[in-house]
């Protein structure tokens, strides 16, 4: 009897998962479709000769960036925009970021004055260049106090309409303001835009800029390729085309100033800020019973550096499942609370039951599976059917990913690449997946554990060198 | 018995559903395989070959645009057989032709502008372009509306005409787009009652095609003031802001007292930036009445500081120095900081006891790096 509801259990579990990623997977197409033949037209352009262009503050915090801080902050200052200013945050570095920053930009103390609406932690000083050439970078030197203090830090600094909320070693395309600041122009609603993170390994990067998209060399950061590809391009599209996207990437995304600070700003007590974010802004909105959107451009708009170790990738997927996992009991009241509309009858509920529990529940089949395997009661043939399921259907969702980006964007253009990508989707869900979700419930006995910081973070470097930045309790990668 | 069928038979109902799935998924899977691989294989190719057309559009478009008037009529000819021997080939010939030649026009001006426009018509480029105006897909429409009026080959009744059949909003813009370029006060008859939104992405662009007519020609603004629509009379507002439509003043003071708040700031932010010093008094007498919206008293504080410095003016900005709202104390801290007869020693002096954030905004206001 037990055996029979455990089966029936993971029976429709199996079926409802895939009946909902499929029905993403055919809205994230017609959005992609519908998205193409939209900006086919648009000359972004337009946006930087405008006075009706909306003004941008770009926010990144630093954390023991000495190695990489001048490069990156020229790369921010020769981003395509008029009305914006780069506001970079030193968030207590133990190391020679500040001191660099101050002499590659010429930077001296000026008495800015600002409300401090959020609370972080002790500003410091707050330097201005002398030289005009970059009269648009601010840098504010603080105390430590983690990567959602240092953006508050930023947000309560920033005076512009919207603020960009960025990690400080991504590569963000020259364009990628003019085409995040459109939505908010399409729309007056629109109170938050994300933009798709792409993986950086191997690429060439030049002077802060990316020359040439290549295919990881690892394995491990080309798995993240093909997964990137598949969120960032599928999933989040779908769910923006629903209105109930959850999760703008803690990478590069974009916000309204206005609602960020009336939300309370960015969560320091929580690894998953970007998620808990968007979460109460939504809420606020809704309880507000105000009209809001949050928006998605599928271009490729920031590269990031993906972990290329199974040390620092099962971190940073720990961190990722007690951020998750810690927005979803926060905000548990959402939960099939129509007050909250799609947020609290779909994307929540879809957030909660195939996104935190999809591991749980693949490591609770998979026990009883061993056990009913030692106690003589599996029906192999069966147990092959549905593992042969399992492995179709990823590998199927793959390859439309991998259509869908090749019908719009097409970053990989080497035929090697396309055909290293289907071997990837072909030997993923057995190689990659397993890891995942080892990882996942890892997260999980973490926060059960008590467990909040960030954990360390190795990084390669675009530039080939080896920079290892320890961080402390909250700090950011 | 094969050893399949004797699996299958040891499967039950379940069983033979997961294995359909599997193997549903499987042949589907193997498809975008292929359709990837196909796709991949065939861009590459159109790549290649957009590449070759472009070299050898090349050489006979510079050729007919640039010695347009030492060229005979056979030489003409010969150089148009060149490109018509190629296009006659295939559509995505003629449409790589006209693709060309309709990003070249974009940096093109004078003679050379109009022997383009005169070579695309004598190619039958035109006429391509407008039967294709007829395919059902609103993007290929969209696409060869832009082209043509690029190309300077569609009226203004043709894109009329058009307007009235269409039903997709991005279609309707690019009609409308390109009817202000045809004919931009006819154009902008449609604000005439107009009550949908108007976007500020609508606004970039209307701006940016009227900012390339002539100034004499944009049309008077301050007709649509009195429009029903809150949306067009902000964009109306905003436009006369922008092309310094000096005469619209008094027709915009009435709009100090509209209905909608976002219309008042956009007023007095519009009759600041038109230097309007002349309706200060109108503009401070209804600081009062939106004290508390941080918006209108911002703009009132930006107005007040720049174009008046009469004493009751001056009390109002006194009032700013303790508003509820930052940004509306900085700029009345700027605004009497910038003041002759007022200036950084009297704020010190008689109100920096006023308000905490006092001090700090006078510091961070006499840094020259900050302003």
């Amino acid at each position: 009897m037990i055996h029979e509801i455990f089966n029936q259990a993971i029976f429709v579990y199996a079926i409802t998962i895939c009946g909902v990623f499929l029905l993403l997977l055919a809205i994230a197409l017609i959005e992609m479709n519908s998205y193409m033949k939209k900006n086919f037209f648009v000359d972004y352009k337009y946006i930087l000769s405008s006075p009706f262009a909306p003004s941008v503050s770009l926010v990144a915090p630093a954390y023991n960036e000495g190695m990489t801080i001048i490069d990156n902050v020229k790369s921010l200052l020769s981003l395509s925009y008029n009305n914006n200013e780069i506001i970079i945050v030193n968030d207590g570095s133990k190391d020679d970021t500040m001191a660099k920053l101050i002499e590659a930009f010429d930077l001296v103390p000026v008495p800015y004055a600002w409300e401090p609406v959020l609370e972080t932690a002790a500003v410091r000083k707050i330097y201005k260049s002398r030289n005009r050439a970059f009269r648009k970078l601010l840098v504010v030197d603080k105390e430590n106090g983690g990567k959602a203090d240092a953006l508050n830090a930023g947000l309560n600094l920033s005076q512009k309409e919207l603020v960009a909320c960025i990690d400080v070693d991504c590569i963000i395309e020259s364009d990628a303001l003019l085409k995040m600041v459109k939505p908010f122009m399409e729309d007056h609603t629109v109170i938050g835009s994300g933009g798709v993170v792409r993986i950086a390994n191997s690429c060439v990067i030049e002077e802060g800029r990316l020359v040439e998209v290549r295919l990881p060399e690892k394995l491990l950061p080309r798995f993240q390729v093909l997964e990137y590809i598949r969120a960032f391009l599928l999933g989040r599209l779908a769910w923006s085309r629903l209105n109930g996207l959850l999760l703008i990437s803690g990478a590069f995304g974009m916000f309204k100033r206005e609602v960020a600070l009336s939300a309370g700003g960015y969560n320091p007590n929580t690894v998953g800020e970007d998620m808990e974010l968007v979460v109460r802004m939504r809420r606020t909105m809704r309880e507000q019973k105000k009209p809001y959107r949050v928006a998605y451009i599928p271009d490729p708009l920031c590269w990031t550096e993906a972990p290329s170790t199974n040390q620092v990738l099962g971190r940073q997927r720990n961190r990722w499942t007690r951020g998750m996992a810690e927005t979803l009991w926060t905000h548990r009241a959402l939960l099939f609370n129509p007050k909250y509309g799609r947020m609290g009858l779909i994307s929540y509920p879809y957030w909660l039951f195939y996104e935190w529990l999809s591991p749980i529940m693949e490591f609770l089949g998979l026990t009883y599976l061993l056990f009913r395997a030692l106690t003589g009661g599996v029906n192999w043939d069966y147990f092959f059917t549905l593992v042969l399921v399992i492995y179709s259907f990823s590998f199927f969702v793959s390859m439309i990913a991998l259509l869908a980006e090749q019908l719009s964007f097409y970053r990989y253009t080497k035929r090697k690449d396309t055909l290293k990508m289907i071997f990837l989707a072909l030997i993923e869900p057995v190689w990659y997946h397993p890891r995942l979700v080892w990882w996942s419930l890892r997260g999980n006995f973490d926060l059960i554990r008590g467990k909040r910081h960030w954990g360390n973070m190795v990084r390669q470097g675009f530039r080939k060198h080896m920079e290892e930045k320890m961080q402390p309790e909250g700090a950011m990668p | 018995m094969t050893a399949f069928e004797q699996f299958l038979s040891t499967l039950d109902e379940r069983g033979t559903f997961f294995l359909m799935a599997a193997v549903f998924f499987l042949l589907l899977s193997m498809s975008v395989t292929l359709l990837l691989l196909v796709r991949r294989a065939l861009s590459r190719r159109d790549d290649r070959l957009l590449e070759t057309l472009k070299e050898t559009f090349q050489e006979p478009i510079n050729t007919l645009v640039m010695l347009d008037g030492e060229l005979t009529a056979d030489q003409r000819r010969a150089q148009l057989n060149i490109l018509t021997d190629v296009t006659g080939r295939s559509t995505f010939a003629r449409q790589t032709l006209a693709n060309e030649m309709v990003s070249l026009r974009k940096s093109l001006s004078g003679a050379a502008a109009t022997a383009l426009e005169r070579t695309f018509v004598d190619l039958g480029l035109d006429v391509f372009c407008k039967s294709r105006l007829h395919f059902t897909s609103w993007k290929v429409k969209a696409k060869m509306i832009q082209d043509l009026t690029e190309m300077n080959c569609i009226s203004r009744e043709e894109l009329q005409k058009l307007q009235n059949h269409s039903h997709h909003q991005t279609l309707k813009e690019a009609i409308l787009i390109a009817m202000i370029r045809r004919d931009h006060a006819y154009a902008l008859r449609f604000l005439d009652g107009y009550e949908g939104p108007l976007s500020q992405w609508m606004m970039v662009n209307l701006y940016q095609q009227l900012s390339q007519v002539h100034f004499s020609h944009v049309p008077d603004f301050s007709k649509w003031f009195g429009s029903r629509s809150e949306e067009v009379v902000l964009f109306c507002v905003r436009m006369t802001q922008h092309f310094r439509q000096l005469g619209s003043v008094d027709a915009m003071v009435p709009l100090l007292h509209h209905t909608s708040p976002r219309v008042i700031a956009a007023t007095i932010q519009a009759l600041h930036d038109l230097n309007a010093f002349q309706v200060a008094d109108k503009v401070a007498r209804i600081a009062d009445l939106f004290y508390a919206n941080d918006t209108i008293s911002l703009q009132v504080a930006r107005f007040i500081g720049r174009l008046s410095n009469a004493p009751a003016h001056v009390r109002l900005l006194e009032k700013y120095l303790v508003h509820p709202s930052f940004e509306v104390r900085h700029e009345a801290v700027s605004a009497l900081m910038a003041m002759p007869d007022y200036g950084r020693n009297r704020l010190m002096a008689e109100q920096v006891h006023r308000e905490p954030t006092l001090y700090q905004i006078i510091q961070h206001t006499s840094d020259p790096l900050l302003r």
